[in-house]
């Protein structure tokens, strides 16, 4: 693990990448305790809607004079947590394919890789809203299964391709050749070299569910109001963007930082992890 | 067969999902009880639930998607309307996306290491992880609010289109289509950047490259037909990869810029409860979808001598 | 006779990392209209740096040519030419035909619209006229069917052939010098001597000098004139062929020629040069080919 650390610490772009997601981590954490404001407070509705940024508030208040950076925040809280938790599933339900695609072959990969080939063809942001909206708006659980079982198809082919390669080792024949059992061998012996992969694919793939739960959320079918999402608080924006500018610009900051972030941290990780694919 | 499975899916969706249509629609415009059973017996929603899905496909297959409760006739008319605005955008996006992309891309190979090449890298990447509406939003505060240079949104402007000659409506158009166009169009130049360099940096060092140059050639002559030719063919590839992305991009872009294309009208029918355009809408992706990877493969054909049957 | 082409002193070298490998070391040779000078030597000698060298085909970085060298043809230092005039030269006075034939054509565009690109560069022609004339080239290195054939892309054709295009396309301004780097090691060995009496055929119709490099001593003896053994970037022995094969004076010459496998000597065991050629980054001082004397 520290070898892996320091690893990641001495490429440049990977060392940048740890730093952002380490920080926005931290401050996603650490939220309820650094935010300065309770982000459902309307403070002042008299007077303190639409306030640029100041020492009070660092990035201003919105429509509802709520504090923003406090928003943004907890923003970080709901949008990482969701992003982690889908990853989570993905990266079990693309496992779970991929590895049953490349063990068993024959008809039964051709079928799954056919479905996966489909699945990836189709347009992920549609999808997610035609599916959410049939629901009637979803809980941020349901957000976070539905997020998950759709993004599980590039993970299932990567996972795929590694076993199929694994599969010609010789440590595996061997292990084979003493009687070990199918389901012994996927667990002890493939699972702890998909690691590498699988993890970079994961990490990669935070930063898109980020952006796809922002876009979902803008469009007002994601994290239901009040809880701030960093899309909902954009789309909040739009409606003021010639009096309140930063209302809009703020979250996206935070989002493109995030988003950097994972990706150089999952390109880093690759250069680290599999240095045969530099 | 693809169509064909989306169109299962919406209606499996459909069924599955918490009450029927005509509830929903009940909710937004009140109507008294009698009517609403009186059309559930219309629509045949109360026969059984096969029947109901060979109707459906049947229905589909001849173009009738339904009606459309909420813009008070058949969806099909709504997004037969809807959908010249999306391709229009679409294509301004993808000639954006290809043709920058491209450039930068081979601008960067050739000028590998160098200050330029690494901001550009800079930049992509950060496009890249950028939403797409929140590059929107923002394109739209620095030119349209605070510069002033484009509208906010919207194909033209209504008020003086009529009375523009056609040059000055053309203009119009323009005017109105920049900013959408170079939301949608940015995001995916990015990407096609990144694989444009690499790709040249790949066949800079081949021989055919070599080759050209023994030959006497001026440099243009070698980029251009030699190195650029074949550093393209990848990068066709990107072609079929771009179609669903920009569905998914006009969706939000459509949003944001108030751009009356059947993105929008998706995001409206949804908030809206209007199940006949979202099944529509969902099938008429489906098949641009696949109608925009028939067309990537054909181009790859095109430009690849080697795919092609013996002759 | 003047000679066509002097080159005198040439050093190339590439830096690597730190590390600065020196692939051609001071090689002097001149080459006289209409002759065959064949450079022979084993992988690593230099002797394909040498060849591109000639036309500065060298990637600079991380290639580079000393100032001090001197590549004369017709008398003018192509080392200190300018760019436009080198293109001049290139393709229309000194050609170059390669070794991999399937790698050195644009697999994208047609064999017919390459070779008549090489036309259109260097002369006034018409479209059309190149066309032909292509026709007829592809005629005269033998490919039968030129006119369906100037169609086709390099994938649709063999190696053999693909050569013969090569060919065609260095010889379609009727250059003076024909540089050969390998041009049949990728073939088999039928076609090898298919393209060999090609090659010899052509130059003696169009009176031009060759510069054939190989490492296979065979193919040199039917036809070169004059022969120089290359090692270590450098030029052990030089003379004409048929004095350096029955005398030659350098040992690692004598060690090829008794390296080569005879059909009318079969023995058990082919002798071999032992040890290996050192790394260019290495030189040893004094002579590079030290070996056990046996």
């Amino acid at each position: 693990m520290t070898r892996l650390l320091r690893g990641l610490w001495l490429e440049r772009q990977a060392r940048w990448g740890l730093v952002l997601v380490a920080a926005l981590c931290g401050l996603a954490v650490l939220a309820p305790w650094i935010a300065p404001y309770d982000p459902a407070a309307q403070l002042d509705l008299a007077q303190g809607q639409y306030l640029a940024p100041s020492t009070l508030h660092p990035f201003g208040t919105d429509f509802y004079s709520r504090d923003l950076l406090s928003r943004v925040l907890y923003g970080a809280r709901i949008s990482l947590s969701i992003a982690f938790l889908s990853v989570l599933v993905s990266i079990t339900v693309g496992t779970a394919v991929g590895m049953t695609a490349g063990l068993a072959g024959g008809a039964v990969d051709r079928l799954l890789m056919r479905g996966v080939d489909a699945a990836l063809a189709v347009p992920r942001v549609f999808l997610l809203l035609v599916v959410v909206a049939l629901w009637e708006g979803v809980s941020v659980t349901g957000l976070i299964v539905v997020l998950g079982l759709t993004s599980w198809f590039g993970t299932s082919r990567i996972v795929r391709a590694e076993v199929l390669s694994l599969r010609q080792r010789t440590y595996i024949t061997a292990a084979r050749a003493l009687g070990i059992g199918p389901r012994r061998l996927a667990l002890r012996h493939l699972l702890p070299n998909l690691a590498a992969p699988v993890i970079v694919a994961a990490t990669l793939g935070i930063g898109q569910i980020i952006l796809i739960e922002a876009s979902l959320s803008y469009l007002g079918v994601g994290v239901p109001p009040p809880t701030p999402s960093w899309g909902s608080i954009i789309q909040e924006g739009q409606q003021a963007l010639a009096v309140a500018p930063w209302v809009a610009t703020f979250p996206g900051l935070a989002i493109v930082a995030t988003v950097i972030g994972f990706s150089l941290l999952g390109d880093g990780l690759r250069d680290t992890l599999d240095p045969t694919t530099r | 067969m693809i169509v064909f499975l989306v169109a299962t899916l919406t209606f499996v969706l459909l069924q599955v999902a918490p009450g029927d249509p005509l509830t929903r629609a009940s909710e937004i415009t009140l109507v008294p009880q009698q009517v609403l059973e009186q059309q559930r017996r219309n629509f045949g929603l109360d026969r059984p639930v096969h029947v109901q899905y060979a109707r459906y496909l049947a229905n589909v297959a001849r173009g009738d998607f339904g009606y459309s409760f909420r813009e008070h006739r058949p969806a099909a008319a709504a997004i037969a309307e809807r959908i010249p605005n999306t391709l229009l955008l679409a294509a301004a996006a993808l000639v954006i996306t290809f043709a920058l992309g491209i450039l930068i891309g081979a601008l960067q190979a050739t000028r590998r290491g160098s200050a330029a090449d690494e901001l550009l890298s800079l930049t992509s990447l950060t496009l890249y992880s950028m939403p797409v509406f929140w590059l929107g939003v923002m394109l739209l505060l620095l030119f349209g609010v605070t510069l002033g240079w484009f509208p906010a949104g919207g194909v033209v402007d209504d008020a003086i289109y009529p009375y523009l000659s056609p040059l000055g409506r053309l203009g119009n158009r323009l005017h109105h289509l920049i900013l959408p166009a170079v939301t949608l169009g940015a995001v995916g130049a990015a990407a096609t950047a990144r694989y444009q360099r690499a790709a040249m940096l790949d066949v800079v060092g081949q021989d055919f490259v070599r080759t050209a140059r023994a030959k006497g050639l001026r440099e243009r002559a070698v980029f251009f037909r030699h190195a650029l030719r074949n550093a393209l063919l990848p990068v066709i590839t990107l072609f079929g990869l771009f179609f669903p992305l920009l569905l998914s991009g006009s969706v939000l872009v459509e949003t944001v810029f108030a751009w009356p294309g059947i993105g929008k009208l998706a995001v409206d029918a949804i908030h809206g409860r209007d199940y006949a355009v979202v099944t529509a809408v969902a099938i008429i992706a489906a098949i641009m979808v696949v109608v925009g990877n028939l067309l990537a493969d054909l181009l790859y054909r095109l430009a690849d001598p080697r795919t092609r049957e013996a002759q | 006779m003047m000679p066509l082409l002097r080159v005198r002193g040439l050093r190339t070298s590439f830096k690597t990392g730190r590390t600065v490998a020196r692939a051609v070391d001071d090689v002097s040779f001149d080459l006289l209209p209409g002759e065959t000078l064949g450079i022979v030597g084993e992988s690593g000698s230099g002797k394909t740096v040498t060849a591109l060298s000639l036309l500065r085909l060298i990637q600079t970085p991380p290639g580079h040519i000393a100032e001090e060298s001197v590549v004369e043809y017709n008398g003018v230092n192509l080392l200190e030419l300018p760019a436009k005039e080198l293109r001049r030269v290139r393709g229309a006075e000194i050609s170059m035909v390669f070794q991999e034939p399937t790698t050195s054509l644009n697999p994208v565009l047609t064999v017919g619209s390459q070779i008549a690109e090489t036309l259109r560069a260097h002369r006034v022609i018409s479209r059309r006229s190149a066309a032909a004339r292509t026709v007829g080239l592809l005629r005269r290195v033998g490919i039968p069917e030129p006119e369906i054939r100037t169609r086709h892309y390099p994938h649709q054709m063999s190696g053999g052939m693909q050569q013969r295009v090569m060919i065609a396309m260095a010889l379609a301004c009727e250059p003076k010098i024909l540089i050969a780097d390998e041009p049949t090691t990728a073939l088999d060995v039928t076609i090898q001597a298919q393209i060999l009496e090609l090659l010899a055929d052509l130059k003696r119709q169009l009176g031009m000098a060759m510069l054939l490099i190989t490492h296979d001593l065979g193919v040199v003896a039917g036809i070169a004139d004059r022969v120089a053994v290359m090692y270590g970037g450098q030029i052990v022995e030089e003379g004409p062929t048929a004095a350096l094969f029955t005398n030659p004076a350098h040992p690692y010459t004598e060690a090829l020629l008794r390296a080569a496998p005879r059909l009318d000597a079969p023995t058990a065991r082919l002798p071999v040069i032992p040890g290996a050629v050192p790394p260019a980054t290495r030189w040893p001082t004094g002579c590079r080919y030290t070996r056990p004397c046996s």
